[in-house]
């Protein structure tokens, strides 16, 4: 069963204008799985890597590691007993077999003149960073992966992007970019996503008829302007960009979450307040519904490729866990959260590290609800989870974490610790890219290098993917 | 000779925080993502290595889109001028946000119409056909009183054609009134509603907000070189969005079709006329306002058992504080950035005095106070923007530094690396702290730019509270601001406010104040086709203009107002 029968329009099954997203183009039937989706997650600051990834249990040693020193690292099949309870990577026993964890990755581009963001910039693209003055930002020279996977395969719906958190520094929305290398904002407001995907079904015929005179209307005004011949190409472009967006059916997509989580979607947005708020103290639970509203997107087949940052690493959230109300996640990634107690910090930041994972896992297993041809949605994509940062306060950008959740339709190995060496996190999604089916750029042959030709370390990682 | 000095000022522009450019590069270690400062093979340990500039001799004559999209601001004000509502219609709040590389999130090149944010005028624009069509007065306030009656297309066009005199900012040509006149005449059937007039405006509505004629305000102009003159109609448009952030009124689209946009005479006419609206005055506050950056004032709290003297109900408190401030020395008195950063005085109430320890002013009303001229000294150092660069327990301490650097001074490397080199240590002062850990990648700028200012502000607490020691150690305030062989000397000081008085001693500050009047009104940044007027009226402010009257001559260079930069 594909995933197209989930999608309903208002309460009858439609041919709805984005399944041609759910038909592969310009690729070979058998490269790719017409359920197969990508979605990627940025989570800030780097791990306390004693605590992130699985460790071997030692003779006489406790499954509570106070002394790092004792502990071994553990690569290879990943196994029950190497997921201690303490470790964040516990959060992902319940996909154990679906997960692969890969150390030693490094950004295949250094960090230049000190620009914070640049390894966010490289995150999901690959890409090297161009410095521009005119515009004071640094920014990416090409796409970031979900852009890449929506014009190969859903050309006429823009990927979801979504953002965790209040947008107060410079390092907002640094994970998501178009072909030209021009930032897309992310959505930060979920109740505004839900009903964008969800809710946009004209209440009656009348409605639906003015949309299309609208639209004719709005078309022509675009073709008008177009053929103005003091337009430069940039500009040409922007135009093409705004026609793009211009669709003339928009159904509502059947499915919806609880009635509890909208009740409380619905809270949330009661006033900007609320929302900033809840984002500043209750992220925790703003995220998770950010991740329903990604599970319900992949499976009715809304987009298959999806792109989330969360946090923009540098802004106030307060993670309250348990009762206790910890200080900003930035200030504990410096090991600064409490004054002159480094101990306390780095303990902070574990459980921080332990959200993290436990939130990505909770995507994982709402991915796992939905059943295809007997196998769960979540095995015909993959979840690339990572960080730009290997920790908080070194911000280097050697060993930064990286995993995989899901096989792509069994096309990635998964279900091991892997340590490649110093492969780069470009070789990551060349080999994700090509799992999915997606085409080297300008060519018709699949994936080997994504992102920037610049890269020291490009093409697959052979041991990562089943060719 | 023009071209050598225009790269001279670039380069001098580009070098300011970013030489000697630096690129840190790895060796043979660990490896564990966590850098080991003591032994020197650690590949974490980030060290600088020269690298050529990725830019550099690149000269600063950029492109403009000609196409310029409406900023959602400026959207809620054209809907409620070109509609003749009472009030913005308040629909732009749900849609999708502005681009944010810029401090007012108005850089015409970035914003664009994107597949949500055309959702997003969609449903804005249906919903405002419906509140119309809703609003019996509305729809006769729409309606000139000459129109025709009938239910038939002569009708519809009498009715269009005033509103989008406004809506497009021009007179609508045959085509386009012939189009909407359509859609306003099949109203009811496109709507159900069973009111011509009713139902023609649902419809029309919803097609004029999401026509491009609407969403951008074109500047085509003529090309003419690496320039482009603007019409007198788009010269008018510019105006207007440059002072109201809305639609020109009839004075100037009269004034645009007798070519009296042309000289800078003629255009100083129009300006004077125009910051006698208040809606000019909402711009000057505005301006000033996100500058500052007072809206995140608002929500701000405190950890109690830290900062038991802050109430946690402030924030709006502290905003209104601001822009009492703002308007008194911006407006009322007519002062610029050295007034705002220097004058020492606020106005205080009954919750907030204690803060600046000054006497209870007996009343809840914010009232105008002398503050101690040795502790305080202009917005900076002022309860609610001390308060918004901290978290609810510490001082965000480089962002405040950062914040210096970057918004007053310009210099953009608005991606700075602190990088922590030692982060097990522990430390007596924040000032320690961070120039330990700032002191390798990063520290060209850290130590010139952001660290001076940060450790001059350590003298307030998260809450904003003046204190002269940090965990029972002295604070040192005193720093150097700058570097040799900047535009400007070296300024020393020995706390914050000798720093603002330096700060406000720079030229680089005021050519910076006019670099960012320039981004507001023209909804873009900067490039060397401005480097004239930002040295001139630079030079102007550091001598006392005032921001509202930098505005005003910024508005009347018409080499700056009736060009475009199209060099493409």
């Amino acid at each position: 069963m594909q995933r197209r029968n989930f999608i309903k329009g208002s309460g009858a099954l439609l041919g709805l204008p984005f399944l041609e997203s759910l038909v592969p183009k310009n690729a070979n039937a058998q490269d790719v799985n017409p359920n197969s989706f990508a979605i990627f997650i940025r989570h800030p600051h780097g791990v306390v890597h004693s605590h992130w990834w699985p460790r071997k249990p030692q003779a006489g040693l406790q499954q509570n590691p106070q002394d790092e020193g004792q502990a071994t690292t553990a690569t290879g099949i990943l196994k029950a007993e190497n997921m201690w309870a303490d470790l964040a990577c516990s959060k992902m026993m319940p996909h154990l077999a679906r997960t692969a964890f890969i150390r030693n990755l490094k950004m295949g581009f250094p960090n230049r003149n000190c620009h914070h963001n640049i390894h966010a910039l490289q995150l999901f693209t690959g890409s090297d960073v161009r410095y521009s003055e005119k515009q004071g930002d640094a920014l990416p020279t090409s796409e970031s992966m979900e852009w890449a996977i929506a014009k190969q395969f859903h050309p006429t719906v823009d990927p979801l992007v979504m953002f965790a958190g209040n947008k107060r520094s410079f390092l907002n929305d640094t994970t998501s970019f178009r072909e030209d290398g021009s930032k897309v904002i992310g959505e930060n407001d979920p109740l505004k996503v839900y009903n964008r995907i969800f809710g946009m079904a004209p209440k009656d015929d009348s409605a639906e008829l003015l949309r299309k005179s609208v639209n004719d209307y709005v078309r022509e005004q675009i073709k008008t302007i177009q053929a103005n011949p003091r337009l430069s190409a940039s500009d040409k472009s922007r135009l093409d960009l705004h026609f793009s967006t211009i669709r003339d059916v928009e159904k509502k997509i059947a499915k919806t979450l609880p009635a509890v989580k909208v009740e409380r979607l619905n809270a949330l947005a009661k006033d900007s307040g609320a929302l900033q708020a809840a984002n500043a103290d209750r992220l925790d639970e703003v995220i998770k519904l950010q991740m329903d509203i990604i599970a319900l997107a992949i499976s009715s087949g809304y987009v298959r490729g999806v792109n989330f940052q969360m946090l923009s690493g540098i802004d106030d959230t307060q993670f309250t866990f348990d009762g206790q109300r910890l200080p900003p996640a930035h200030s504990i990634s410096h090991h600064e959260g409490v004054a002159n107690n480094a101990g306390e910090n780095i303990r902070l930041l574990r459980r921080l590290d332990m959200f993290w994972q436990e939130a990505i896992a909770y995507l994982a297993t709402a991915l796992s609800q939905d059943m295809i041809d007997n196998k769960p949605l979540l095995d015909y994509g993959v979840i690339m989870a990572a960080s730009e940062l290997a920790e908080g306060t070194s911000h280097s950008e050697n060993n930064v974490p990286h995993m995989l959740i899901g096989s792509a339709n069994g096309r990635l190995k998964t279900g091991e610790d892997f340590n490649f060496g110093r492969v780069s996190n470009a070789q990551v999604l060349s080999s994700v890219g090509w799992a999915l089916g997606l085409k080297n750029k300008g060519s018709n042959e699949p994936m080997t290098n994504f992102g920037s030709d610049k890269n020291t370390a490009k093409g697959r990682i052979n041991g990562l993917i089943k060719a | 000779m023009k071209l050598f000095s225009t790269f001279l000022l670039l380069s001098m522009i580009v070098s300011a925080c970013s030489s000697p450019p630096s690129r840190p590069s790895y060796r043979l270690g660990s490896g564990d993502g966590i850098p080991d400062p003591d032994n020197p093979n650690d590949p974490d340990n980030p060290v600088d290595e020269p690298i050529d500039d990725i830019n550099s001799g690149e000269l600063n004559i950029t492109f403009n889109t000609a196409i310029p999209r409406l900023t959602h601001d400026e959207w809620e004000n054209t809907v409620r001028d070109a509609f003749l509502l009472a009030g913005r219609p308040g629909l732009a709040a749900k849609f999708t946000q502005d681009d944010n590389s810029t401090i007012f999130h108005n850089d015409s090149d970035t914003n664009k119409v994107t597949t949500g944010l055309w959702k997003d005028y969609q449903e804005a624009s249906e919903e405002l056909g419906k509140r119309i069509a809703g609003d019996a007065n509305q729809v006769k306030k729409l309606i000139p009183a000459d129109a025709p009656a009938g239910e038939k297309l002569e009708r519809a066009s009498a009715i269009l054609k005033p509103l989008l005199l406004r809506a497009y900012r021009r007179p609508a040509t045959e085509a386009e009134l012939t189009g909407l006149s359509n859609i306003f005449n099949k109203g009811k059937s496109l709507t159900g509603n069973a009111n011509y007039d009713a139902a023609g405006f649902q419809a029309v509505t919803a097609a004029i907000l999401q026509s491009p004629q609407f969403i951008y305000h074109p500047e085509y102009g003529a090309k003419d070189g690496k320039v482009a003159k603007l019409t007198p109609h788009e010269v008018a448009t510019r105006l207007s969005y440059a002072i109201w952030k809305s639609i020109p009124d009839q004075a100037l689209l009269d004034a645009a079709a007798a070519g009296k946009l042309s000289t800078e005479d003629e255009v100083k006419v129009q300006i004077t006329r125009m910051f006698k609206d208040p809606r000019a005055t909402d711009t000057v506050k505005y301006f000033l306002n996100e500058l500052f950056e007072t809206k995140k004032f608002v929500g701000l709290t405190k950890n109690k058992e830290l900062y038991p003297k802050f109430p946690n109900d402030l924030g709006d408190t502290l905003k209104r504080e601001a822009e009492m401030f703002i308007e008194d020395v911006a407006i009322k008195n007519n002062g610029g950035i050295t007034k705002l950063l220097t004058s020492t005085y606020t106005f205080v109430n009954d919750k907030t005095a204690p803060l600046y320890e000054v006497a209870l002013p007996g009343t809840m009303e914010l009232t105008k106070v002398e503050l101690d001229p040795k502790k305080r000294s202009g917005l900076i150092t002022q309860i609610g923007w001390l308060a918004a660069n901290a978290t609810s327990e510490r001082t965000s301490t480089i962002h405040r530094g950062f914040y210096v650097m970057n918004r007053l001074a310009c210099d953009s490397v608005a991606a700075m690396v602190g990088s922590d080199s030692k982060p097990m240590m522990e430390f007596k002062t924040r000032r320690d702290e961070l120039t330990s850990k700032t002191g390798t990648c990063g520290g060209a700028c850290h130590n010139s730019y952001i660290n001076p200012p940060a450790f001059a502000l350590e003298a307030y607490d998260a809450s904003g509270f003046f204190r002269d020691k940090e965990n029972g150690n002295p604070i040192d305030t005193a720093g150097v601001y700058g570097k040799e062989g900047d535009p400007d000397p070296q300024a020393s000081f020995k706390n914050a406010v000798e720093l603002m008085a330096a700060i406000t001693k720079r030229k680089t500050t005021h050519e910076c104040f006019v670099k960012r009047a320039i981004e507001l009104v023209y909804n873009r940044r900067t490039n060397d086709l401005d480097k004239e007027i930002v040295g001139r009226l630079g030079k102007e402010s550091l001598d006392g203009m005032g921001a509202k009257d930098i505005l005003v001559e910024l508005l009347s260079d018409v080499d700056i107002l009736g060009l475009r930069s199209d060099n493409q």
